[in-house]
């Protein structure tokens, strides 16, 4: 983990001042400075280690397991690495969830939960997660929007390759055009299709190799395992670099909402 | 005044499937062999790239990769009493244009025939007595057997990466696959695609009554998948457009992805696109075919020699070359002469729809070409036609194609047909429809044929092809029949509504219904009723050799391009072993 995680009360106060107005609107309710702040709300619907009664929105469960890690426990809260607007960080270990369309990131964690996306972080919290759980969450960050910084362009020929490979491809090496299934310029198509643009360029990377070399894998038609594979290293920096320059679609949010 | 080039073994006319399969193996034979294609070339990079290759309105409404009806209008009539009358735009059928042809904008449904559809009178004056077959129906024998195209459907379905699950390996029934099927020599090379919800419900509704229901065999890949000649093709992601639409994933069979790299690759194979042949050129007697003419991209008339000429142009557009070109002797339905024309055949196609509560989530936004589940029971002579009156069937099956949105909106009976009752009704049934295809043969009759049309023309001067057709009253009473089926089928799957589509009263050009136009060229095993032999060669021209369903004497209750591919292998063997040994008929009249 990205040394230790925020403080409880800490990453609660940052809950409460990033994401209050959002959540506001998102719960239906009066807009910014009626609500009560954030950690009464919490509590005050909810016992420890259960979810807000049915009948709460979707995405107002999953801000509360986000918080409070549900199942996982507190420990495995995910604002303590995602941040509580789901940006990530660009060191490459925590990627940005803000915006990602709900059945990727349920699925991820189901992935992580059954082992079919081994990893020693995600794969203990993403059990102890209950199927609920797992879906509240994801409404959740695919319901945020985050502030995207733009990475340095970098190398300017390493730029235009990555956007070569995402808008045709290289056929003779047996790689897609990542936009066939991503979308134009990264956008994503929920709810199987995670959107790519402003993503980290390191967790892009990391994930791209561990594609090819067969680490991660998906139990249906391995896709993504037949593309990467035909990717070099050179191909693999130029895509990172290339999707973390792009703007994530501002209105991802719509496009994300489960109904 | 026509340049003419130098000569060359083998013209191929159109580049399509049959015409990648032969540039392949008669190539590699050793033959120098030029390829003439009417289109453009074109690669699943750069022209069929996401999103643009997604636009239903330029692809699937104004059918951007297809015959263009300005340059080469086609007339029709139903009776040979009628005038008939040029069509505007494409409808019921839609011929390709362009390298891989309608081979890339297809489904990828690839079927194989029955045993018995090869034999078709044989067969049926055996099971049922021989004032069986309505005289009005001019079925008949193909010349060759299911057994003899097995080892050749088996190649086409290895090349192809074709994924589903046998039912009968030498044999010995399999489950999970279809028991009606001709015995196979081997497994699908790819397992079969992921059913869909639609195709679930429908194969429990199917065996819950007694059927045997299979997923339906696919060129839509279900896994990486590598081809006899080192062609790799990608796996499906279940995106919704093939049909009509080229694939970006390299994830469909076409000739592009699986024949064509092998014969491009061969120095003794050229390609020329932007290539449109006017004529196959015949010596003074009429015996032997010289070569072809071909206007060029430039508007330039020019000949190519060639000691074969074979016609890939899609089945019904070979039978107009022929009749152009005096190859063979044309039918007339007046007089029951002549055989060049005769037979056009077509599909009869029928549907019914399953219409559930909203909570019934079908998400058939998703799909692929040939995604569905079907059952064989009532296909061909799989069933007993003795107290019914009639020949022949069809599958039935739930496929999910992908419904798009422009086109894709059923509703119930006695919806308005526009307006805001219409629109809420879309919205209400859109992902809450399920559709079950019935998939039927069509059987001949003397006044189904293809001619030359007396006053139309096309663009290079030549006539353009007339076809009178209508359904046999034999079709009718089967459609009918099998649609009821269907609607059992529908009954048992347990929507709240149930709707039927059935044979229009009169053969319609105008809506869509599938681009299986076959015969005009039959073959067979006697010269007085065929115009090929069972090698596919002209009876009467002997190095003109025809491919396409243009071949089969009448259609099966199944799609054409698994046997298509099949006889292409069949005749590319023939010729390499038998023909450049001892040029001239490979089957003494
Ligand atoms: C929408 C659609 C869906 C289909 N789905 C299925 C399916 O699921 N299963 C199935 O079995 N079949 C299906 N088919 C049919 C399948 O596409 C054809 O059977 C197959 O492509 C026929 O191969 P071919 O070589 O005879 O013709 P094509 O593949 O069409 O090739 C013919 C080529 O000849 C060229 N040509 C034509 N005239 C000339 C000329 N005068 N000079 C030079 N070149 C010329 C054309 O441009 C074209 O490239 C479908 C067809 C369509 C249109």
């Amino acid at each position: 983990m990205r040394g230790r995680g925020p403080s409880w009360p800490a990453a609660l106060a940052l809950a409460t001042a990033a994401a209050l107005p959002a959540l506001a609107q998102q719960m239906g309710e009066p807009a910014r400075g009626q609500a009560p702040p954030l950690h009464e709300r919490v509590t005050r619907i909810t016992g420890p280690g259960s979810l807000p009664p049915p009948g709460t929105g979707l995405v107002q469960r999953g801000q509360y397991v986000m918080t409070s890690g549900g199942g996982a426990g507190i420990g495995g809260a995910c604002l303590s690495c995602h941040g509580v607007d789901g940006a990530g960080d660009p060191g490459g270990a925590f990627p940005r969830l803000a915006g990602q369309p709900a059945g990727y990131l349920e699925k991820t964690l189901r992935e992580y939960a059954d082992g079919t996306r081994p990893n020693p972080v995600m794969s203990p919290i993403a059990k102890a997660l209950s199927a609920e759980e797992k879906t509240a969450v994801a409404a959740y960050y695919a319901a945020q929007r985050a502030p995207y910084a733009r990475p340095p362009d970098g190398d300017p020929s390493l730029l235009q390759w990555g956007a070569v490979l995402n808008a045709v491809g290289s056929a003779e090496r047996g790689v897609q055009a990542c936009q066939n299934c991503h979308g134009p310029a990264g956008v994503g198509i929920p709810p199987n299709y995670p959107a790519l643009a402003g993503q980290h360029a390191a967790y892009l990377e990391r994930q791209l190799r561990l594609w090819r070399s067969g680490e991660r894998t998906q139990q249906t038609v391995n896709l993504m395992g037949t593309v990467a594979k035909g990717l070099t290293d050179q191909d693999i920096k130029a895509l990172s670099l290339y999707f973390a320059t792009l703007r994530p679609a501002q209105d991802a949010t719509a496009a994300a909402a489960p109904r | 005044m026509a340049t003419t080039l130098r000569p060359v073994d083998v013209v191929l006319v159109g580049m399509g499937w049959t015409g990648g399969i032969l540039a392949k193996e008669l190539s590699e034979a050793g033959l120098r062999v030029v390829g003439l294609e009417r289109g453009r070339v074109r690669q699943t990079v750069p022209d069929f790239q996401s999103p643009a290759i997604h636009d239903e309105l330029r692809y699937a409404v104004r059918h951007e990769l297809m015959q263009n009806m300005k340059v080469e209008p086609i007339t029709f009539r139903n009776t040979p009493d009628q005038e008939a009358l040029p069509m505007r735009q494409l409808g019921s059928f839609l011929p390709g244009t362009d390298l891989g042809g309608a081979g890339v904008h297809w489904n990828g449904q690839t079927w194989r025939f029955l045993p018995s559809d090869f034999r078709l009178r044989s067969h049926h004056e055996e099971r049922y007595g021989k004032g069986f077959i309505p005289e009005d129906l001019t079925v008949q024998d193909w010349g060759i057997t299911y057994e003899e195209l097995e080892p050749f459907y088996d190649h086409f379905e290895k090349v192809c990466g074709i994924g589903g699950k046998a039912g009968n390996l030498n044999g010995t029934l399999q489950p999970g696959g279809n028991p009606f099927e001709g015995p196979r020599s081997g497994e699908f090379p790819n397992p079969p695609m992921k059913q869909a919800y639609s195709g679930a419900l429908f194969g429990k509704a199917a065996a819950g009554l007694g059927y045997t229901p299979f997923p339906v065999p696919s060129a839509n890949m279900t896994r990486e998948y590598t081809n006899p000649y080192g062609a790799t093709l990608k796996p499906c992601n279940y995106c919704g457009y093939c049909e009509r639409f080229a694939c970006e994933h390299f994830a469909k069979s076409s000739a592009q992805l699986c024949v064509l790299p092998a014969a491009l690759r061969n120095p003794n194979f050229e390609l020329r696109p932007l290539c449109h042949v006017t004529r196959v050129n015949l010596s003074p007697d009429g015996k032997r075919a010289t070569g072809v003419t071909y206007v060029d991209g430039q508007g330039r008339e020019t000949v190519q020699p060639a000691e074969i000429v074979i016609l890939c142009a899609f089945g019904i557009n070979n039978v107009r070359l022929m009749l152009w070109s005096g190859i063979g002797q044309a039918y007339d339905p007046a007089t029951g002469q002549g055989n060049v024309g005769r037979n056009y055949s077509y599909q009869t196609m029928s549907s019914v729809n399953v219409f559930y509560p909203e909570d019934v989530r079908l998400n058939q936004f998703m799909g692929a070409g040939a995604l569905g589940t079907a059952i064989d029971d009532y296909n061909g002579d799989n069933f007993d036609h003795g107290p019914l009156g009639f020949l022949g069937g069809g599958y039935i099956a739930a496929y999910t194609t992908g419904l798009r949105p422009i086109q894709g909106h059923s509703v119930p009976e006695g919806t308005p047909r526009w307006g805001a009752e219409w629109k809420a009704a879309v919205r209400r049934h859109y992902n809450h429809t399920a559709g079950i295809s019935v998939h039927g043969s069509s059987y001949t009759r003397p006044t189904n044929y293809i001619s030359l049309d007396p006053t139309y023309r096309d663009a290079f001067g030549v006539p353009a092809m007339r076809i009178t057709y209508d359904f046999p009253e034999n079709d009718r009473k089967m459609s009918d029949f099998v649609t009821d089926r269907a609607l059992e089928i529908g009954k048992a799957m347990g929507g709240t509504q149930l709707s039927a589509s059935r044979l229009d009263k009169r053969y319609s050009i105008v809506p869509y219904q599938t681009t299986h136009n076959t015969g005009g060229a039959i073959m067979g095993a006697d010269p007085g009723s065929s115009v090929v032999n069972r090698y596919l060669q002209s009876w009467d021209v002997p190095n003109v050799f025809v491919q396409g369903a243009c071949v089969y004497p009448q259609n099966p209750g199944y799609n054409p391009t698994g046997t298509v591919g099949a006889l292409a292998y069949w005749t590319a063997k023939a010729i390499k072993e038998r023909y450049l040994k001892d040029p001239g008929p490979l089957v003494r009249a």
